[in-house]
């Protein structure tokens, strides 16, 4: 066994903490279980993961709230996601870590480059661009070059958060700060989106545990989100699902649909264009999720949520301006106006158009039928 | 594809519940699943091949999930596990077929499955944890006289 | 900005102006041209009274008349006997042209019944007039919608099939069909949840309904605003020469 950092592997470093082999053995079988491979994979895991060196990870937070580093260490089990923290070295947080300052800044030069080509960067919160960088900085540097100095040693970049994946909340409209979604700003180095605001624990631990299980990129869908989690829309999992079939709505809260449990879509559920996990692997270790607990979806995973509307009308709904619900006033505004429009150029064309058989019916000499009109009278 | 837990098995927090009208008998059946079993187990005795059979994955009714464990039953050996949450382990009725399940600390079910082997790997100590607690057992007794000790024990 | 956005948002507004632009232009342009004056005198004995012609508009027969000379009233009565009338053909014609007719009635009402009474349908309503009404029940919808799409396509055959009917058709005919047909299969796509990620099958469905819109004032579906007037300017000027209506 060994207690020297750069050797441990992760079996010894189990050791050390007291955490028997069966213990972890049996935590790799509940992580495999929530990626819905089998047991047997997840003892797989955890013979491949014990004998290895500890990945080194190193998490940079930009424009974030720590909501999902939050919703990754506060889960109140030693189950996955404090695994996750037995498996890895985490060479580097600025939430977490208890040096600051220069002492914080050269632990991470340090773990880059005794693992460059290695380790494997987290980021969360969006990248602000706006006065070159300036409305992010730490250590002297702006957000934009810590990253594009991180990214040169990783060997892939996990985005966690809808802010880091997307771009979240900083980038909605206005966007003051000129935030970009970090895989924006990442070449050549491959990109695991796992968005959510916050995402789940599940998720975040069980997909950095299968990337170092299994030495690769789980299979992701066309936002670089890992399909295993993100692959189905809530609505398709959503245990509220035959009440929306049926036509059985709730049309306020808390009125008696709402109590008796039906579907939310005219609460402004976004379940049907959301793709997360929550209504299977839910929140709080399987205790609820948004609908069960009676609010609609939010939509937390996709992009641009923020900007897609009220999140209280339905995905039916016209969408007026940045969070506008419709309403008779709006829509007027714009009736009137281009009828208004309309009705000048029908005033206009009529008038052309009589004044085109006025000039007609006095062009024509006297006598002559002109244009087959046979009153020459005028109005 | 997401594990989903499917209805209520005995223990688990169910979000996935009947709603109106669901009828209660949905899944494989469990006849497919002992027949599934009974391959494996020849499979076993032929070559030694060890198997599992997830039953988290699986949708079942409470009343097939019920059925299940009362046709496999109860055999000579049972094992109670405390891994950061309790787990049991007991040989069912047909000796090498063995029901696993394990649980978080507040005792819902995380992983349950049918685990066909000699014995399940998770009660299995190896080499490693061997050799550490060699490590760790001379560790504590060095130092000790064992002539003074031996009188002791008698 | 990702599809649905932009079908809910930019292109719905852009849709609507242009609808309302479309057809208030052409309502007005229309109602201030210029027509002739009506020089000879209403002709008597052919006009009707106001509750024969409502009584005219349901059983679409022609009434009797009274009074000698024609007055506004009886004007207005002979334009609201002509909407009746031409509802539906005339009895010598009503053989061959069943058929048509009766395709033509049903799939405007499933439309209208799927339109007004499907529950996503009432709450973009209800964002436009501030006030909501019950919806028909989901599997009622389905079977309606499904019916009137059908009843499009046998439409669109009973005028392929037809050679008068091919001859007169136009791009006009066939563009209308399709923007009206393409609504309707998208809407019941989304509303089944087939084709493809909701998200995109919904947009497609709104942003057929804005090019639908967008097209309305400029094809033969503006006969949803010209039908009622053009009957009852054409009863009110047959009535005043002594025509039958």
């Amino acid at each position: 066994m060994s207690t020297d950092k750069s050797v441990q592997t992760v079996n010894d470093m189990l050791d050390q903490h007291g955490i028997s082999r069966r213990t972890f053995l049996k935590s790799c079988m509940l992580a495999a279980s929530a990626m819905a491979l089998s047991p047997m994979a997840g003892s797989a895991m955890a013979k491949e993961l014990g004998g290895r060196r500890r990945p080194s990870v190193i998490y940079l937070s930009f424009q974030e709230c720590t909501g999902c580093l939050e919703s990754l260490t506060r889960s109140f089990n030693p189950t996955l996601e404090h695994l996750i923290f037995d498996v890895i070295s985490l060479d580097y947080n600025d939430t977490l870590m208890a040096a600051a300052g220069e002492a914080a800044e050269s632990a991470k030069e340090k773990a880059m480059r005794d693992n460059y080509g290695q380790y494997v960067l987290v980021v969360d919160g969006a990248v602000p661009l706006a006065y070159g960088g300036a409305c992010h900085t730490a250590a002297g540097k702006s957000a934009v070059q810590i990253l594009q100095h991180a990214v040169k040693g990783a060997r892939a970049v996990v985005c966690v958060g809808t802010c880091a994946t997307f771009g979240g909340l900083p980038i909605a409209q206005p966007n003051p700060t000129g935030a970009v979604p970090v895989p924006s700003l990442i070449k050549g180095k491959p990109v695991i989106n796992l968005s959510g605001c916050p995402p789940i624990p599940v998720v975040m631990a069980g997909t950095l545990m299968h990337f170092f299980t299994f030495d690769r990129v789980p299979e992701l869908d066309h936002l670089k989100r890992p399909k295993m989690f993100y692959g189905n829309t809530i609505h398709d999992r959503c245990y509220r699902r035959p009440f929306y079939d049926a036509g059985k709505f709730a049309e306020s809260f808390d009125d008696a649909g709402a109590r008796n449990g039906w579907c939310l879509y005219k609460l402004g559920c976004k379940g049907p264009t959301t793709y997360n996990a929550c209504a299977t692997l839910k929140w709080n270790q399987g205790v609820s999720f948004p609908i069960e607990s009676g609010h609609p979806c939010l939509g937390c995973s996709q992009p641009g949520f923020w900007d897609g509307g009220s999140f209280y009308a339905a995905l039916s709904t016209p969408k007026w301006g940045r969070a506008g619900e419709g309403s008779p006033s709006k829509a007027g505004e714009v009736a009137g106006a281009s009828a208004g429009i309309g009705a000048g150029v029908g005033v206009a064309a009529a008038g052309l158009s009589r004044y085109r058989k006025y000039r007609r019916a006095h062009k024509a000499p006297a006598g002559m039928d002109a244009g087959g009109d046979d009153n020459t009278k005028e109005e | 594809m997401i594990a989903d837990p499917g209805p209520a098995s005995p223990g688990t927090i169910d979000g996935t519940g009947p709603v109106d009208g669901e009828i209660e008998t949905i899944g494989s059946g469990v006849a497919a699943l002992l027949f599934e079993l009974v391959a494996m187990l020849e499979r076993f005795a032929e070559s030694g091949e060890r198997g599992t059979i997830d039953l988290r994955s699986l949708p079942m009714a409470p009343s097939e999930y019920a059925l299940l464990r009362e046709t496999l039953g109860q055999g000579e050996v049972s094992a109670e596990l405390d891994l950061g949450g309790p787990s049991s382990v007991h040989e069912t009725g047909f000796h090498a077929a063995w029901w696993v399940r394990h649980c978080t600390p507040d005792g819902e079910v995380a992983a349950e499955y049918i685990e066909v082997a000699a014995v399940p790997e998770i009660l299995l100590a190896d080499g490693a944890d061997a050799r550490r607690g060699a490590e760790r057992l001379r560790a504590r007794i060095a130092g000790w006289n064992p002539s003074a000790d031996a009188e002791v024990t008698k | 900005m990702d599809l649905l956005s932009i079908a809910r948002g930019p292109a719905l507004k852009a849709a609507l102006a242009i609808f309302f632009f479309g057809v208030t232009w052409r309502l007005v342009g229309i109602f201030l041209l210029r027509h002739n004056w009506q020089l000879s005198v209403g002709r008597a004995g052919t006009g009707a009274s106001l509750q024969g012609a409502l009584k005219s508009i349901f059983t679409f027969r022609r009434p009797r008349l009274s009074r000698p000379r024609r007055s506004p009233m009886e004007s207005t009565a002979d334009a609201a006997v002509a909407v009746g009338s031409r509802s539906w053909p005339h009895p010598p014609f009503v053989r061959r042209t069943l058929y048509g007719e009766t395709i033509g009635y049903l799939y405007h009402i499933g439309l209208a019944l799927v339109v007004i009474f499907s529950a996503p349908h009432i709450l973009v309503l209800k964002s436009f007039f501030g006030a909501g009404w019950p919806a028909l029940p989901t599997p009622v919808i389905t079977i309606i919608a499904v019916l009137t799409l059908a009843l499009l396509f046998a439409a669109l055959m009973r005028r392929l099939g037809s050679p008068v009917l091919r001859h007169l058709s136009n791009f006009d005919d066939y563009y209308s069909w399709s923007v009206v047909t393409l609504v309707f299969a998208t809407g019941l796509m989304a509303h089944g949840h087939v084709g493809g990620p909701y998200q995109d099958v919904l947009a497609w469905h709104i942003l057929s309904f804005d090019l639908l819109l967008a097209w309305f004032p400029f094809g033969k579906l503006m006969h949803a605003f010209f039908l009622t007037p053009s009957r009852a300017i054409a009863g009110y000027l047959l009535k005043r020469r002594g025509a039958p209506v």
